[in-house]
């Protein structure tokens, strides 16, 4: 082995342990700091999201199931709709997205979402008007209502 | 009591892994046989509830925990008595004590472990997003159906969390929250930081057949104090399963042309099938491993061409074998479909597309490993010094390949599986429809950056065997 490689190498492992040390410190202090459960929710307003979380929880009770749509293009949305999925499997029975094509707007993700034949519908970032016939059953949010898509199962 | 007989439970494929190992390699240490036991523990979980539900019955505690404590059993009266034959790599000759620098590292990894373990218990919830959205769904869904099938029929309605894509890690996380009777996201991402323990394991152990103790610590300690693999490994998702397995196979297949053993062969076959199923470009990057292994012989110790193409072609298909029984438990709807993809009569102009802006990705990936994203937990120095050096010394131990590839085939067999992985990565993901090709932005770059974590444990084997610090020579173990 020659010298110039051992140097190399010394010198990139003095460099690493200085960085090693700086990965410790910092994590050390990000553990005292105070901590939040889900640094993830992009929202500037983690509170309303987990207010439309639970809300849907809440209603839902033991025995209903739920069927969301959702926009694709906004991720506090996004993430609320997946947030659900995970949180009550396996009672939401389908999560729709949709986009601004015409071909995949909020109507025709509603219409799949009403195959699923759920108790359920949350309806995310579109207009009031997409459900007509539904009955209103929680705003949860500015644009997350929940609306009663089928008779409750005993 | 009920923990600590849910902890037993747990505790059970490991042992089974760890005494099907030993038949498998006499002369594993006990730490190599800790880790690869885990390892091989765990795909047999897998594997025992793909058959259960391909079987059309649904799995329970005592239907997988039973064919463990027989597996073992079994291993224990057929095995061999004594201790086994021992390497003079293992410390007990051939080795050296444990210096200053081998005790800073250790102090390292022991003073991370600690923290990643802090990290969990202060928030034990998955709080990474595919950690819950993609890889906990499928481990909550498989704990609460006990079958597979359910979730799989659900591919419509929960598209998002991408069902047809084998997860081998979601499958033990399922046998933990069986183990414990309920769904529990602490105890999940400690099963993912066990399964992180076993992977530094399997690395010091190969490293130690190369080179001393000290060494061996030094390297190891490198690839615990990445800051993307302290994250990843307690995030709960599958990249550092795949990791693991795509490394302990290539170290499984270390040396296999002196040992040329069918029991040897099964072993890392069972290896490659694990990390076939860790994620959906693990049969790739698996053959990837098997053909570096079996292609990359020094000279002195070459076998003929029939004996390489017969045991390369036995382990791919055995190691198949697994992925092969994952998919016809799928034959829903599909996310990825061979159909839409490869036989796209597009696929041609897209693969010229996807060829011309490849510098352009290669760019990206390493401004993003120079300067990691918020995925990688790191301090101001650790992102101006740690993670700025470990790419460019990968490339350095690359650079240098022909100056030490012939006394060291493992770290040449690593390089060659890292250059290749990245670069099947940078192409692969033409084969995805729905990542649209025009949009090279950042999304690209973090499902890059997450990626890339499963080579990071080759990279440093490379870099170790590029890059000697002292000038005692290596520690070379001879073939069992």
């Amino acid at each position: 082995v020659s010298y110039g490689w051992r140097l190399i190498a010394r010198l990139a492992l003095t460099l690493w342990l200085a960085s090693a040390l700086g990965l410790l410190a910092d994590q050390v202090r990000e553990r005292l700091a105070p901590q939040w459960p889900y640094p993830e929710i992009p929202s500037r307003n983690p509170r309303e999201v987990e207010a439309v979380i639970e809300g849907c929880r809440t209603l839902l009770g033991q025995g209903g199931t739920l069927a969301i749509v959702y926009p694709d293009e906004n991720w506090t949305y996004v993430f609320i709709a997946y947030r659900l999925a995970y949180l009550m499997y396996p009672r939401v029975l389908t999560a729709e997205p949709y986009s601004g094509d015409p071909d995949d707007d909020e109507a025709s993700a509603f219409s799949r979402s009403r195959q699923q034949h759920a108790s359920r519908l949350l309806v995310l970032g579109a207009p009031d008007t997409i459900a007509p016939d539904l009955t209103l059953v929680a705003r949860l949010g500015p644009e997350a209502r929940v609306y009663r898509a089928e008779p409750d199962h005993p | 009591m009920g923990m600590a007989l849910a902890c037993l439970a747990m505790l059970l494929p490991v042992l089974a892994g760890g005494l099907v190992w030993r038949r498998v390699a006499p002369d594993a240490t006990g730490l190599e046989t800790v880790g690869y036991g885990a390892a091989v523990g765990v795909v047999l979980v897998g594997l025992e509830m793909i058959l259960t539900t391909r079987l059309g019955a649904h799995y329970s505690l005592v239907t997988l925990l039973a064919p463990l404590a027989l597996a073992a059993a079994a291993c224990l009266i057929s095995g061999p008595r004594g201790r086994g034959i021992r390497s003079p790599a293992d410390g007990s000759a051939g080795g050296d004590r444990v210096g200053v620098s081998g005790g800073i590292a250790l102090a390292l990894i022991v003073a991370e472990a600690g923290l990643v373990v802090w990290q969990v218990v202060q928030n034990p919830k998955l709080a990474d997003w595919d950690g819950w959205a993609i890889w906990g769904i499928k481990a909550k869904a498989f704990f609460l159906d006990r079958t597979l099938h359910e979730y799989l029929t659900r591919v419509s309605g929960h598209a998002f969390s991408w069902p047809a894509r084998p997860c081998l890690s979601s499958l033990f996380q399922a046998f933990v929250y069986l183990c414990l009777g309920r769904v529990d996201e602490g105890a999940a991402r400690l099963a993912h930081v066990a399964l992180s323990g076993a992977l530094v394991l399997i690395v010091y152990a190969s490293l130690r057949r190369r080179f001393g103790r000290n060494e061996s610590l030094v390297w190891s300690a490198v690839l615990v104090t990445m800051p993307n693999f302290t994250y990843q490994c307690s995030a709960g998702i599958g990249n550092g399963a795949l990791g693991l397995y795509l490394f302990a196979a290539l170290a499984a297949l270390d040396g296999w042309e002196s040992r040329q053993g069918l029991r040897h062969l099964a072993g890392a076959a069972l290896l490659l099938g694990g990390a076939f199923l860790a994620r959906d470009e693990g049969p790739i990057m698996g053959a990837l491993v098997a053909l570096a292994a079996f292609g990359i012989c020094p000279p002195a110790s070459r076998p003929g061409w029939r004996a390489t193409l017969l045991s390369c072609a036995a382990v791919l298909l055995a190691a198949s074998s697994a992925y092969v029984l994952w998919r016809s438990l799928d034959r829903a709807e599909h996310v990825w479909d061979i159909r839409t993809t490869w036989l796209d009569p597009d696929l041609p102009s897209r693969l010229v597309h996807h060829a011309r802006d490849t510098p352009a990705i290669f760019r990206m990936m390493a401004r993003e490993l120079v300067v990691p994203g918020r995925q990688a937990r790191s301090s101001p120095l650790e992102n101006r010094v740690g993670v700025a050096l470990f790419w460019p010394l990968f490339g350095i131990a690359c650079l240098s390949i022909r100056r030490w590839w012939r006394t060291d085939a493992m770290g040449a067999r690593c390089a060659v599986v890292v250059g290749g992985g990245l670069l099947a990565y940078a192409f692969g993901f033409v084969a995805f429809p729905y990542r649209d090709l025009a949009g090279i932005d950042e999304r690209w770059i973090f499902v890059l950056d997450r990626h890339v974590i499963a080579f990071a444990p080759m990279a440093v084997r490379a870099m170790a065997s590029a890059l000697p610090w002292t000038s005692r020579e290596a520690v070379q173990a001879p073939p069992s």
